[in-house]
């Protein structure tokens, strides 16, 4: 039994460019009490569609060109604003990517619900706090009554999250639509949302549209899955036929893109250490308060760390956001001074380098950064960004400096004739590319890799991942791979380092670590992987 | 007198020439706006870069200077300044200059501080390019769109200034004149010869209005974000 049925949806935005099509006839039926995934890559449409259903495509540039959506016999499409009003919110509800730019920072949790319940249903305070306060304990918040006082700065992303599925339940909507509900958190998080959202779904038996790029959280909960690209739906049927049977290249080319193997080729290791890092901490401190009542406190993001890192291999550093990796990487690069410690790079001690020395010794270690958006300054052409390095270390001098550059461009694949281009010509892939040249622009011996691969969607993070595999071998680099994504460290790294509130709780080869995780903090992280079990049994 | 054909703005209560009175006033009032506002850039730029690049204690300290010194009454400063070093028209363009750069390296400091948490920034640290450098070629070209448009917005209030300061004898004096001072000799006899007025105020409108389009264009010709198609 359809609760919303989608016809020939089709959505156009005009752009400086002209109009482009955003959803293309797009049609499907969402069941009562289902889970329907729509997974896509960024631009696939795959937001666009349900936003629209919900008239929250700001029009203009955005168009409904044609279709018609059906929801308790009424099309959604053709209802007037104060009619969708009522829908939206009450009948269909959203979670959205951001718990923390989603809440209002200067209202209290339960203010935020109790609003959206009486904005719907003619409802007193007091009843509409006390479903407030349910609904917050049907989402797993201990001692609601009060927690509800609080502000969404006292509670963590994972609890934001399920703040906003309680406000998007508490009004007892008939379809919930998730847009990248758990992108933003940690994977053991991430397996406590799925969970619950799973578990709410069971007993209140809603309708579920979940939207993702990630195709692995969505095999796990859904019940059908929508594959779109570029506006289309390309493919739809069960999850298992969709991974175990692909039938669309595209749908192919997605699940061929999930790193689930293990490393398959490894690179030549030398015995001794390039970088050895002894003892190393680094203590931020915040100050606050008054001037004259200053209290200051201490957070230790890396505290007492030793890890050596042996020439030509890549070593994995994972952990969740908050953990002090990314510090860690920071500290090593000497973009963040070290309390104390030692971080020996060819038996120099890179904490002991004078300014000029320090200066003359980047060249040995290189840094790539997680946001490809950020990380190139958006007013240097390719070439200004990849000489920069160059001259500076005169590594090339007027004459040869168009050669260096196009042979980076060629290391990295990318079209020499690109290098007159600015940062926003290129899309995220590419521009990581750019990033990863310059990195390599000084032939540094140490890569640190902050996340790369992140910010990508799972085709262009394939490409990315085969690029830095074949660039430490081909370089003989030695790299620290920064990362939250436990399928990409095992698929890229031959050694990973546990990281929890600082400290490195277990270290060991990759398939070790995964097959027998030593540490009760590697075995929570392990098992919170959502996996696709099916693809794996059938091979 | 107004409407003779020989002078086409009328003249003044003295039978001085109206359209002369401004062609030659306007040279004055046009150094004024783009030497004070450029040295007011100089200072302000570099300082307020300096200030939000920099930040903890060496921020806090540059920073609580330029509110002291926004404290100190501007009319007092420039006295001052005269009456160590004499009357002259350049130091009169110095001193302004020197009391308009406290807005603007408030409005850089601010960019640089939201800009310096960019990945690019710590990229160019990474390369091992010195703070200076990284001011010099990362920091201040991306906060070039502000910039430009404060700088606009200083023209006209320098222009300004500059006949306040007439106004007081310290400025330029009759008969030498410039937009400000005809303006403000414009308001006292606006009753009897409205044209005093109306046209050196139409002149400085429409240079501003000239300068917010200079300064619009000059924004999106060097951002390459904007295309250029």
């Amino acid at each position: 039994m359809s609760i919303l049925s989608v016809k020939n949806l089709t959505v156009s935005f005009n752009t400086r460019e002209g109009r482009s099509v955003a959803v293309d006839d797009v049609s499907f039926d969402l069941n009562e009490g289902e889970i329907l995934g729509i997974v896509g890559e960024s631009g696939s449409g795959k937001s666009v569609t349900c936003y629209s259903l919900l008239g929250l495509v700001p029009c203009p540039p955005g168009r409904v060109e044609t279709g018609e959506a059906i929801f308790n016999n009424q099309n959604l499409l053709s209802l007037n604003a104060k009619d969708l009003r009522k829908v939206r919110g009450k009948k269909i509800s959203m979670i959205f990517q951001d718990p923390m730019t989603s809440l209002n920072p200067y209202m209290t949790i339960g203010k935020q619900i109790i609003e959206s319940l009486r904005v719907h249903e003619k409802l007193d305070t007091k009843t509409a706090r006390e479903r407030a306060i349910s609904a917050l304990q049907e989402v797993g918040i201990e001692d609601a009554a009060n927690r509800i006082n609080s502000y969404p700065h006292e509670y963590s992303g994972g609890m934001r999250q399920r703040v906003m599925i309680a406000m998007a339940l508490a009004t007892e909507p008939e379809v919930l639509i998730a847009d990248e509900p758990t992108t933003a958190l940690d994977v053991t998080i991430q397996a406590q949302i799925l969970k619950l959202l799973a578990s709410v779904q069971k007993k209140r038996k809603f309708s579920v549209i979940f939207i993702t790029h990630d195709l692995a959280v969505i095999h796990s909960i859904a019940q059908h899955i929508v594959v779109m690209e570029k506006g289309k739906i390309v493919e739809r049927g069960d999850p298992k036929s969709i991974f175990v049977n692909p039938q669309h290249p595209y749908t192919q080319k997605l699940i061929a893109a999930i790193p689930t193997s293990a490393k398959q080729e490894h690179n030549l290791i030398e015995d001794h250490a390039l970088v050895e890092v002894k003892n190393l901490h680094t203590v931020f401190r915040d100050t606050s308060g008054p001037f004259w009542n200053k209290t200051t406190r201490e957070v230790k993001a890396v505290d007492d760390v030793s890890l050596r890192l042996k020439k030509g291999e890549i070593v994995g550093l994972v952990g969740e956001s908050g953990s002090g990796k990314s510090t860690l990487g920071r500290s090593i690069m000497r973009l963040v001074d070290a309390d104390s410690g030692e971080i020996l790079m060819d038996g120099q001690d890179l904490r002991k380098l004078s300014a000029h020395d320090l200066k003359v010794a980047r060249r040995n270690f290189q840094m790539i950064f997680q946001d490809p958006y950020a990380s190139l300054n958006p007013r240097m052409t390719v070439f200004d960004t990849l000489a920069e390095p160059l001259l500076l270390h005169k590594l090339a001098n007027k004459q040869n400096l168009t050669q260096a550059i196009n042979e980076l461009m060629d290391d990295v694949g990318l079209d020499r004739r690109f290098v007159r281009k600015y940062p926003h010509e290129f899309s995220g892939g590419q521009r990581q590319r750019v990033a990863i040249a310059r990195a390599l622009a000084l032939k540094p011996k140490l890569i640190i890799a902050d996340e790369p691969v992140s910010a990508l969607d799972v085709t262009i993070q394939a490409q990315i991942l085969n690029l830095l595999l074949r660039l430490t071998k081909q370089h003989q680099l030695t790299m620290l791979f920064i990362s939250h994504d436990l399928s990409v460290v095992r698929y890229i790294c031959d050694r990973v380092a546990v990281m929890k509130t600082g400290k490195l709780v277990e270290v060991n080869d990759t398939e070790a670590l995964y097959n027998n995780p030593q540490h009760p903090y590697s075995k929570q992280l392990l098992s919170a992987i959502p996996r696709i079990e099916e693809t794996e049994t059938t091979g | 007198m107004f409407g003779r054909r020989e002078d086409q703005l009328g003249t003044d209560v003295l039978g001085r020439d109206l359209l002369t009175r401004l062609m030659y006033g306007g040279r004055i009032s046009l150094t004024v706006g783009l030497i004070a506002t450029s040295v007011a850039l100089l200072i302000g730029v570099t300082y307020g870069a300096v200030a939000g690049y920099m930040g903890g204690k060496v921020d806090a300290f540059m920073m609580r200077t330029v509110d002291v010194l926004y404290a100190l009454p501007f009319s007092i400063f420039i006295i001052l300044l005269t009456v160590v070093f004499g009357r002259s028209l350049l130091l009169l363009f110095l001193a302004i200059g020197a009391v308009e750069w406290l807005t603007m390296a408030r409005i850089i400091r601010g960019q640089v501080l939201s800009l310096k948490q960019q990945e690019f920034v710590e990229a160019a640290a990474a390369i091992g390019l010195s703070r200076w450098q990284i001011i010099r070629k990362h920091l201040i070209p991306n906060a070039l769109g502000p910039i430009i448009v404060y700088t606009t917005l200083t023209i006209p209030s320098v222009i300004l200034l500059e006949s306040f300061l007439s106004f007081l004898g310290l400025g330029i004096q009759p008969p030498q004149s410039s937009w400000g001072s005809l303006i403000s000799y414009g308001v006292e006899t606006m009753e009897e010869y409205p044209w005093l007025l109306i046209y050196p105020g139409l002149v400085l409108s429409f240079t501003l209005f000239s300068l917010n389009f200079l300064g619009d264009g000059l924004r999106d010709a060097l951002d390459p974000r904007v295309s250029k198609d």
